[in-house]
């Protein structure tokens, strides 16, 4: 089957940058499915939309619609749309004719677009408002109305450049729900960008921008679970890293020996990935667990984030790791606790050594609301 | 020490009164100056301000010279419309070519602003050395002056009009550009997008946009236009004359008996460019409302 | 270059400075009061700071003639009242539109940290709004540097500017060397002014931040 929307080895240089804003970018998109392109902000992922809607010109590599080249296609004739961070609603039309646009252009009668527009708008729970001029919108009606007119393009695919970004969590979450229930109805073909991981998770699969190059592209659960690369493992955030030694299938660490799954008995020097919700605190100097001394109790959401600077024999940088725990906790700093690994199914290793990072892995790059 | 918010709060309270003190002077040397000079002219048109003699109210500064005052009318119509049309046209197009290409804009740009630091005399002096039928145009040209066609001076005011819509041009250019600015680049490409080709990009987005500040500044070139005297005084013929030529020949005139007539020229001059303010204004402000 | 050539320009250059030394300031307090919207009914004084765009100029300069023949104002006077009232809309909408890109609560949180309104103002508005400042000073002086009628009419051939020598030697034809001079002496000057003006602002933009 060809992919609705392909992207095949694409590169693009801002003129006079040194390093290139994307780096071989191969990304496909099936009919009906919905991609979301994940990075932190300057990682080019509006780059990569712009490229794909042809309003920037790739260095290399092709975009393919159905299979077919569209490089050579000037943007209106191509068969997808864009729906940008801001709305950017026409000031001179009314709302319904913000709507109606594309459906005139293609020289359907006023009274027709505007019928076609109403659906549209209704769609979006905006059926009332469409007489009125976009000034007298409110921010999160002005990007519904951005989606409707985005939507009544009915383009193959449709590109979503941080379109909720700038609206509060109210809002945001009540566009989310929107976007689940247009893909319910009309079974669009949709690649967001974002930098939000709860927005991403809307998705069928997430492709992790990082530094112009595509790290990994899975479902959203595999990146929480089994992220490919570090740097995809500290945008999605919250893993501890432990460095080490991968021999027999047994990880290394100054916390000691940590079987690992099957899957992942590459031997080598490799880093230790745990989820601080995996983690869990026992009394010290309990057999089997490594005592650290707690260092800072952080509030974190409904959570409480005990961080623990672990006792190294070496004097290296002392090993911090983040713990998880419900809200309540009597710990305090300067207390003495033992730390727990999960069992295998808990853990996850990317080989190689890792920089000096510990600070690092209990914070994200990313914003995780 | 005063808490930071009611400062804030005391901050926003006196705003009111302090608009209302820093508009004042503006405000009022505008009226006290206008109002004086416009009421003077009314008052000497009607016959209240003899510059020797009894004050005696009359229409003869009107209709003394009617015929005269009509011909003037029409010449100072004429320029102005044919004027306005042409730096209309000419300033939408460098308007649309400034935000439409990405590199030489800003020497364009830098052309439209010398353009306009440029006197309207020194145009017209340079207008007149280019198109006079001893000019360097027809120098250049090697047409012979005699059949070198009438631009300066001439049965129609050829050379009038193309200096005030070559100045004119590039103040409804800058206008207009200044007027789309940042946004329209951003509503261009949701055009784009959403499948509007150039043509489409053109009358859909940038000419709805553009059309206040169109429209605004066209008013402006008009009412210029039918004000301005040094271009058709230097450039245009002895008769029929526009309203603001004849106004400073009657004025400075050695008959001092001409003075209710010159003011009479001034008061038509003036009722014109205010009923085009006023025809227009609505149709502005319809344009630019809700943005 | 003649004395009356040289007098001249130090005239047109007097008359300029006049013009704007009076609207530049009057245009700076309107358009912040316009721009950051400090008037409860802003209508009215938007439409008469914008009139005198609408007036023709000789006319407002006979009626002031006709008045200042009576009560005995020094032309001069007269001259640069009239050329002050255009200049008023030019540096009014410009500083309007300078004002409506500055964010007033900028001087709020100048006071907030400690500064008096007077501090606020010239420590905070005044050098966000120099680019805005500097084009409304220039359209004034241009005002009162390119005039020709109303000099023409009210001081009557006693104000010799440059513009009133180029009428004249314009308006009498043969003299087309000495027209082509004046002119460009009357031109260069201000596009000069701009064109420094233009390469500094560009240098302090590009400046490093050091």
């Amino acid at each position: 089957m060809t992919a609705a929307l392909t992207l095949s080895g694409i590169s693009h240089r801002h003129p006079g940058a040194a390093q290139p804003t994307l780096a071989g970018i191969d990304l496909e998109v099936q009919d009906g499915q919905m991609l979301a392109v994940l990075g932190p902000s300057g990682s080019g992922k509006t780059t990569l939309l712009r490229v794909a809607a042809g309003l920037e010109q790739p260095e290399a590599g092709d975009v393919l619609l159905d299979g077919t080249s569209v490089l050579d296609v000037a943007p209106e004739r191509r068969d997808l749309t864009v729906m940008f961070q801001k709305p950017h609603l026409f000031p001179h039309l009314s709302v319904l004719d913000n709507v109606a646009f594309a459906d005139r252009l293609r020289g359907q009668s006023r009274s027709q677009s505007r019928a076609t527009a109403q659906r549209y708008l209704d769609l979006v729970h905006l059926g009332d408002l469409g007489p009125r001029r976009p000034r007298a919108l409110s921010g999160g009606q002005e990007q519904r109305v951005a989606l409707a007119r985005a939507l009544a393009a009915t383009r193959r695919v449709m590109l979503l450049d941080e379109p909720f970004s700038a609206l509060d969590n109210h809002l945001r979450t009540s566009m989310h729900q929107l976007l689940v229930e247009v893909r319910a109805a009309l079974d669009p073909t949709v690649v967001l960008v974002t930098h939000d991981l709860d927005e991403a998770a809307l998705a069928d699969r997430v492709a992790v921008l990082v530094e112009g190059r595509i790290e990994h592209c899975d479902t959203i659960q595999t990146l929480y679970t089994a992220p490919k690369t570090l740097a995809v493992a500290r945008l999605v955030g919250g893993f501890n890293e432990l460095p080490g030694v991968v021999r027999s299938g047994v990880h290394h660490s100054i916390l000691g020996a940590a079987a690992l799954p099957t899957s992942l008995a590459a031997d080598g020097p490799a880093v230790l990935l745990a989820r601080k919700e995996g983690l869990a605190l026992t009394e010290p100097h309990t057999t089997g667990t490594a005592t650290g001394l707690v260092v800072e109790v952080r509030q974190s959401g409904p959570h409480q984030d005990v961080i623990v600077e672990m006792a190294s024999s070496r004097p290296v940088a002392a090993t911090r790791l983040t713990v998880e725990v419900r809200l309540g906790t009597t710990l305090r700093p300067g207390d003495r606790t033992g730390v727990v690994l999960p069992g295998p199914e808990g853990l996850w290793v990317v080989s190689g050594a890792s920089p000096q990072v510990a600070e690092r892995s209990s914070t994200s790059m990313l914003t995780t609301r | 020490m005063t808490p930071p918010l009611t400062r804030t709060a005391h901050l926003r309270a006196g705003r009111q009164s302090e608009g209302a003190r820093l508009v004042a002077p503006a405000v009022i040397l505008i009226v006290a100056v206008t109002g004086t000079a416009i009421g003077a002219v009314v008052a000497t048109s009607l016959g209240l301000l003899p510059l020797v003699g009894q004050p005696r109210l009359s229409a003869d500064g009107f209709t003394a010279l009617a015929g005269d005052l009509r011909a003037a009318t029409q010449e100072s119509l004429l320029i102005a419309i044919a004027a306005t049309l042409l730096a209309a046209a000419i300033g939408l197009t460098i308007a649309t070519t400034i935000v439409r290409a990405g590199h030489g804009v800003r020497l364009v740009v830098a052309l439209a602003v010398t353009v306009l630091t440029v006197p309207h005399l020194v145009g017209a002096a340079a207008t007149g050395l280019l198109l006079s039928d001893v000019g360097l145009a027809q120098r250049w040209s090697g047409i012979s002056p005699a059949s070198w066609p009438e631009l300066v001076g001439g049965r129609w005011p050829w050379a009038t009009v193309l200096e005030l819509a070559w100045k004119e041009s590039a103040f409804v250019a800058l206008v207009v550009t200044a007027s789309l600015g940042r946004r329209y680049a951003d509503l261009r490409e949701v055009s784009v997008v959403l499948g509007a080709a150039p043509r489409a990009q053109w009358w859909r987005v940038l000419l709805p946009l553009a059309a206040p500040a169109l429209a605004s500044s066209s008013l402006i070139v008009f009412v210029y236009s039918l004000g301005t005297y040094e271009v058709a005084r230097l450039l245009g013929r002895a008769y029929p004359e526009p309203l603001p030529v004849m106004a400073y020949r009657l004025f400075t005139g050695i008959d001092v008996t001409a003075r209710p007539q010159a003011a009479a020229t001034a008061v038509v001059a003036t009722g014109l460019a205010l009923s085009a303010a006023a025809i227009t204004l609505p149709l502005v402000r319809r344009l630019g409302a809700d943005r | 270059m003649d004395t009356g050539v040289i007098s001249a320009l130090v005239h047109s250059g007097l008359l300029g400075t006049a013009v704007a030394l009076i609207a530049t300031p009057l245009g700076v307090m309107a358009g912040r009061a316009l721009g950051w919207r400090l008037l409860r009914r802003p209508a009215l004084p938007s439409i008469v700071l914008l009139g005198p765009v609408v007036l023709a100029p000789f006319a407002v300069a006979m009626g002031l003639d006709v008045v200042i023949l009576r009560v005995g104002i020094p032309e001069e006077v007269a001259v640069v009242l009239v050329l002050s009232v255009f200049a008023l809309p030019y540096t009014t909408y410009t500083m309007r539109a300078t004002y409506l890109a500055l964010d007033p609560d900028l001087e709020e949180q100048a006071r907030v940290l400690g500064a008096s309104p007077r501090q606020a103002r010239h420590r905070v508005t005044l050098p966000a709004a120099t680019a805005g400042f500097v084009t409304a000073t220039g359209l004034a002086f241009l005002v009162g540097w390119s005039d020709y009628a109303v000099t023409l009419l009210i001081g009557g051939g006693q104000i010799i500017t440059t513009p009133i020598l180029i009428g004249s030697s314009a308006a009498g034809s043969g003299n087309d060397a000495l027209t082509s001079t004046l002119a460009v002496s009357t031109s260069l000057p201000p596009l000069v002014a701009l064109a420094v003006f233009t390469y500094a602002a560009s240098r302090r933009r590009t400046a490093p931040r050091s």
